[in-house]
């Protein structure tokens, strides 16, 4: 099948119990648009500790296919052994990044327009 | 803040592997995943996940006020097996119950249509040899180029059952329509 992503979205990231050392837990949403169905497709990744573990749920919801926009909603979650959230994140650190400054980024790079280019007009 | 890119990869990447999980897994796995998924959908539209959702929406183009996933979700209604989205492509013909085939081939959509999301109806004038059935030729009445082909190809293979039809041209329209159960 095919998975040609156009434009990947902005992640969100929302870390509870954070300390500079890394979250406890944490969960990204991110947005994506395929150039082939012009339709929206969404991933969740949720990062949980439980005790020495991390449990990782991941879930998309997507079009059943580019011809039928009706939604699915897949999920599967996994445990990664002995590794806090935190670890698991690794240098990709969401709490060492300051909220106001990933808004103000946000902000600046908004996609603000369409990615494709505007109907032609005859003239 | 660039490294917040790779933390989602890096994450699914640790916890499920390097290739898409969700993508290319058979049908019947792929039906697992779409059950564990609705399982997922109190917690999804709890709003547990809505400020996220939000930001990432305001990020991207689109016009979508006050994300939600309840709102997402609101049409949602279970999971679709693969084999069901496939059935709903394949072209059909019209009046279908009007022939007897001993013989009878399905039309392809032809990939290339489906992406440029042709759609629309094909006729064909058939010339049949009534005694045996068989299509001696398939001619194209009207039709879009990109799916007329697959029509004649299919119908070139019919056979219909000897001396039921009861003039030796017979005309056909086809139906190429892209949709789904809703």
């Amino acid at each position: 099948m095919f998975w040609r992503l156009l434009t990947i979205a902005t992640m969100v990231i929302l870390a509870q119990g954070a300390e500079l050392a890394g979250p406890s837990e944490f969960y990204v949403v991110s947005q994506f648009f395929s150039d082939n169905g012009a339709l929206f497709y969404y991933r969740v990744i949720d990062v949980k500790q439980d005790g020495s573990d991390s449990v990782i749920r991941y879930v998309r919801i997507a079009p059943a296919s580019v011809h039928c926009p009706r939604l699915i909603i897949q999920a599967t979650e996994a445990r990664v052994r002995d590794k806090s959230p935190a670890q698991v994140a690794g240098r990709n650190n969401p709490c060492a990044v300051k909220p106001a400054a990933l808004r103000a980024a946000l902000d600046r790079y908004r996609q603000r327009g369409g990615v494709f280019e505007p109907s032609a007009t005859a003239s | 803040m660039v490294q917040l890119w790779g933390l989602a990869g890096e994450v699914t990447a640790t916890a499920f592997g390097p290739d898409d999980i969700f993508q290319d897994r058979g049908e019947e796995v792929d039906l697992a995943l779409q059950r564990a998924g609705e399982r997922l959908v109190p917690e999804l539209t709890s709003g547990r996940y809505d400020i996220g959702l939000a930001a990432a929406v305001k990020g991207n183009v689109g016009t979508w006020k006050n994300p939600s996933f309840r709102s997402l979700l609101a049409s949602y209604r279970g999971p679709i097996p693969e084999a069901e989205t496939k059935a709903s492509l394949v072209p059909q013909l019209l009046n279908a119950g009007a022939y007897r085939f001993s013989h009878f081939v399905a039309p392809k959509y032809a990939a290339l249509a489906m992406q440029a999301r042709i759609r629309g109806k094909v006729a064909l004038h058939l010339t049949v040899r009534s005694a045996t059935g068989e299509v001696h030729s398939a001619s194209i009445v009207s039709g879009h180029p990109l799916l007329t082909p697959s029509a004649v190809e299919a119908a070139r293979q019919w056979r219909f059952e000897p001396n039921s039809v009861s003039s030796e041209t017979v005309n056909v329209i086809i139906e190429y329509d892209l949709r789904c159960q809703q």
